[in-house]
């Protein structure tokens, strides 16, 4: 009877195996990897297309004298290689972009200041602009980090760009808590992070109660 | 990688069995439930963190919909809490989803020499639930504490009040399914408390 339960569990776990070696719906630890067959899902491109952002959370971006309607929307989103950010400058006044002092870290220690421009600086014109990212410190280009601006006649300008996960410093490069912060639009800081639970920590302390709940039984059975 | 897999579980199986066979039940129970669980975390767990990352975010959503304090995209396993100028966006990855705990939960449950099959597979689906709950609990606390106090609070709202919560509630599934049902089915002579049967008691 043991045996033989215990083969259906064999005969299961070897099943899964064999299910293993074909390719399945989603890899492990990525932060937004939904799986592929996630119909809903709609990952970031970087194009001057911005319907990917609608499904997105977005937050108001101001400063704390305005009172007013003076507020621009913004996002910041993450998946396992970039960071990435989305600004709709406010429709009612200081509309146009401004790619100076973006102020992206990691996990609260690891800064990187960004300035967002046009290639050799010219001039923003109607439509989609290309952007390059560069590092404020020493300005020198980052590498896979990219953007686009656009501008329509009577609109507030519009832009989104990524950061590679990379080009942040730090051991591992596995970090946790993202946030952004402009002090040309706004005080408030956006944040993207995790809240881990220490699993192991927590399988390991399940595994010592269980080990606590047999020692009682071995006693029981001792002092029969 | 399949090879060594199924080369690795042969083994295993085959330790477990000789460990069964010689009655050394602590030595079954230890690399029984090790090896169940690092199999399962090979083979299982990249198909069930994803769906349960947004089934997390989705039960949580429903109780940020009802108070009104946060919202919910379960199509990208986040949690967005807006409050007056701040906004923070929790992202439920495999570390957040409790995915480990359910595994870690159910590989001890199943080689844990008290309970019947019928009693496992019961206290299995149970203790699911309960740790799937707790984790919504957790994470509700964390919203609920960064949208009453801003971000400000949520380093303490997330690695320390989260995690007590979680961990309480974790530890006490423990300790009834593990220690105190020990002491439920504790003979006494030809009298027996309680009223489950098993067949290893």
């Amino acid at each position: 009877m043991r045996l033989s339960r215990f083969t259906v569990a064999a005969a299961a776990i070897a099943v899964l195996v064999l299910m293993s070696s074909t390719p399945v719906a989603a890899s492990s630890g990525g932060l937004v990897d939904v799986g592929t067959d996630a119909t809903s899902y709609v990952p970031i491109t970087i194009d001057g297309n911005y319907e990917d952002w609608e499904d997105k959370p977005h937050s108001q971006l101001s400063y704390s004298w305005d009172t007013g309607n003076n507020y621009h929307s913004a996002a910041l989103y993450r998946d396992d290689t970039y960071v990435y950010l989305h600004v709709r400058m406010s429709p009612t006044s200081y509309s146009t972009f401004n790619g100076y002092n973006y102020h992206f870290s990691a996990d609260n220690k690891w800064d990187l200041y960004v300035a967002a421009i046009t290639p050799n600086n010219v001039a923003i014109v109607d439509g989609d602009n290309l952007l390059e990212v560069r590092n404020q410190n020493n300005y020198q280009l980052m590498l896979n980090a990219i953007g686009y601006v656009t501008r329509t006649a009577g609109q507030p300008d519009e832009w989104e760009l990524r950061i590679p996960i990379e080009a942040f410093a730090g051991p591992d490069k596995k970090f946790r808590t993202f946030t952004f912060q402009c002090s040309n639009l706004g005080e408030q800081v956006l944040t993207a992070t995790g809240t881990p639970t220490l699993p192991f920590l927590l399988a390991g302390t399940g595994f010592a109660i269980a080990a606590i709940g047999y020692g009682i039984k071995r006693r029981k059975r001792t002092t029969k | 990688m399949i090879p060594f897999l199924l080369a690795m579980l042969a083994a295993w199986i085959y330790l477990v069995v000789v460990l069964r066979r010689a009655k050394l039940t602590f030595f079954t129970f230890l690399v029984g439930s090790v090896g169940l669980f690092i199999f399962m975390m090979i083979l299982l767990q990249p198909l069930i963190t994803a769906p349960l990352s947004m089934a997390v975010a989705a039960a949580t959503g429903v109780i940020g919909k009802v108070t009104g304090m946060f919202h919910a995209y379960p199509q990208y396993s986040l949690v967005f809490i807006e409050q007056g100028r701040e906004s923070i966006s929790l992202y439920i990855d495999y570390e957040c989803s409790g995915v480990i705990e359910l595994l870690a939960f159910t590989a001890l449950i199943w080689f844990f020499p008290l309970y019947n099959t019928m009693e496992k597979l019961i206290v299995n689906i149970s203790g699911l639930i309960w740790i799937f709950a707790a984790n919504i609990v957790r994470l509700t606390v964390i919203s609920v504490m960064v949208y009453f106090f801003g971000n400000n609070i949520f380093f303490f709202a997330h690695a320390i009040f989260g995690r007590i919560v979680f961990y309480g509630l974790s530890i006490l599934l423990y300790f009834y399914v593990f220690t105190r049902s020990q002491i439920i089915k504790q003979k006494v002579g030809k009298f027996k408390y309680g009223v489950l049967t098993s067949e290893n008691t």
